[in-house]
């Protein structure tokens, strides 16, 4: 079970992301059929395509499997589609709502896109494939303390990217108790 | 009881700040107020080697007949004079008050140069807020 | 220790030795500095005492106060410093703008975190006219320590609000030179309210002017020309 975290500034440039492997998900087996894939059709272009049409086959066998999975909706760029896509929504939505969380904006095959939006409107988008609402809004709230933090530092340049260790190493804790 | 002038006199001995108040003393020209402050700056350095002790501040209050000079220097070099008629008891409160209004109204304004004539409004309207026409 | 120095060394002096020993004099001592700051760093290394600015809880200096005399010394520097890299009053304002801006995006971000963090739905706010009494009554308080004096809307201009000030913090020990009077260092207040609207979504241009009156010499107004797309936004709640 994976979930991935961007943090982009009100440009929608990305200044953090994360992708945090869930301790709480099913036993980690490498898949046999996406290790024996021939390569071609783990190919990017492939994993795209199959993302895109929205083809059950890759995703099924892998989400039974977990672990490796290749292909599909878990490519990297994929899923940075996926979190780019969201953000029309979640552009529409921050106009009309005044919540800070906007939990579930967006779907997308089997990913489920949450946001928090801060009043300085940073995003951070959230991509998880099971419902866990209560989690991700205490994982939102100390990612939003531990964002004002880097901000507050003087050498910090907001909007900059965010290269910190410690934070990094926070965002990580956090994903492992809330996610 | 009155108060006649105020001078601040720079480190290196410079008039930087001169105002009359009161009517009473003779008006000088500008130049012979540089040259007035110039002096008193010398006899104050020399003032101030005179002790049989250790260290001294220098000659801090200067008589005449009719009017006093009351010196306070701080601990950078700057003499604040204020001239004030004999009976006037209130003048050490007073320089301590011009010190504060100089330490706000010049030291913390970004256009005033150190060393230079003072020439910010803010220091002049808070004189004028201390002494005004220098009737007490 | 590198290795460079020693074979320097032997060419300019006869005796190496004595240029290694330790009561040699200024010349010794400004090559050996660099690899003793390299051992105090890598080889025992102490424990740092100060914690990490992720350690340090935001409330805790809530309501800490910064001296106003340290702050105008700072700030008089500032405006000395940039004086002399600029090319006019108008470049020096705009400079002060964009350092208040960034000071401006910081104080939104922390400002709302304790005022929202602890709540179960945090807000933010989606409407002009709230947020520009939150920034005359909140940013103030968390900047200046006071609310500002008032606001106003524009008669002839929809899109124009003035956020006045009577005593301004900043420039309270500032007197503007004469051939200058164009100059507001409250350009840097201007610049601190840009950036809350625009981190807010409502894109601005926020300028400061000195509106002196008889009882408030110093009083000055920061006006906020709105961008067209916040007053279409707003026709859009009606």
């Amino acid at each position: 079970m994976s979930h991935h975290l961007f943090l982009l500034s009100p440009s929608d440039t990305p200044l953090y992301s994360l992708t945090h492997y869930s301790a709480k998900a099913s036993q980690v087996v490498p898949s046999p059929l996406s290790a024996n894939l021939p390569s071609w059709s783990t190919s990017a272009f492939a994993g795209t395509l199959t993302a895109l049409s929205g083809a059950t086959s890759v995703v099924q066998a892998s989400s039974q499997g977990g672990g490796v999975r290749m292909g599909g909706g878990q490519d990297p760029h994929v899923i940075q589609m996926i979190a780019n896509a969201s953000l029309d929504v979640i552009e529409e939505v921050v106009r009309r709502d005044n919540g800070m969380y906007l939990k579930s904006v967006d779907r997308f095959n089997e990913w489920t896109v949450s946001a928090f939006i801060t009043p300085g409107n940073m995003k951070f988008v959230l991509l998880h494939e099971t419902k866990n609402d209560e989690g991700i809004r205490a994982f939102f709230t100390e990612v939003w303390e531990l964002y004002v933090k880097t901000m507050v530092n003087p050498f910090h340049t907001a909007h900059r990217v965010i290269v910190s260790t410690v934070f990094d190493g926070r965002v990580r804790a956090s994903a492992k108790k809330y996610l | 009881m009155a108060i006649f002038g105020l001078w601040v006199i720079n480190k290196a001995g410079g008039l930087v700040y001169q105002r009359n108040f009161a009517d009473g003393l003779a008006q000088l020209t500008s130049n012979e107020y540089l040259v007035l402050a110039g002096t008193l700056h010398g006899i104050h350095a020399i003032t101030s080697r005179l002790s049989p002790t250790a260290s001294s501040s220098g000659a801090h209050v200067i008589e005449a007949e009719t009017f006093k000079m009351t010196i306070l220097l701080t601990a950078t070099g700057t003499k604040f004079v204020l001239l004030t008629s004999l009976a006037e008891h209130s003048a050490n409160a007073l320089l301590q008050k011009v010190y504060e209004a100089y330490a706000d109204a010049v030291m913390k304004n970004p256009f005033h140069t150190p060393e230079m004539p003072i020439r910010s409004e803010g220091f002049d309207t808070r004189i004028t807020a201390l002494i005004g026409t220098g009737q007490t | 220790m590198s290795a460079l120095p020693p074979s320097r060394f032997s060419v300019l002096s006869s005796s190496s030795a004595e240029l290694l020993s330790p009561t040699n004099s200024s010349s010794r001592f400004s090559l050996t500095s660099a690899p003793s700051v390299a051992t105090a760093t890598t080889g025992t290394p102490k424990p740092l005492s100060r914690p990490n600015i992720y350690d340090r809880p935001l409330n805790k200096t809530r309501s800490a106060e910064v001296s106003a005399s340290a702050f105008a010394f700072l700030f008089s520097e500032v405006v000395q410093y940039m004086q002399k890299r600029v090319s006019g009053i108008n470049d020096l304002e705009r400079r002060l703008n964009t350092l208040g801006y960034r000071i401006g995006t910081r104080v939104l971000e922390l400002m709302v975190w304790r005022t929202e963090s602890a709540s179960k739905a945090p807000k933010r706010e989606i409407r002009f006219l709230p947020v520009i009494m939150s920034i005359h009554t909140n940013v103030w308080k968390a900047v200046f320590g006071k609310p500002a004096d008032a606001i106003e809307k524009s008669v002839q201009n929809e899109d124009e609000y003035m956020i006045i000030d009577n005593e301004p913090v900043i420039t309270r020990n500032i007197s503007v030179p004469r051939d200058m009077s164009q100059l507001s260092c409250s350009s840097f207040t201007a610049g601190i309210v840009e950036a809350v609207l625009d981190g807010l979504g409502f894109p601005a241009r926020v300028t400061a002017h000195n509106t002196p009156v008889d009882d408030f010499p110093l009083r000055n107004t920061i006006l906020i020309k709105l961008d067209k797309s916040v007053l279409e936004r707003e026709e859009l709640f009606k």
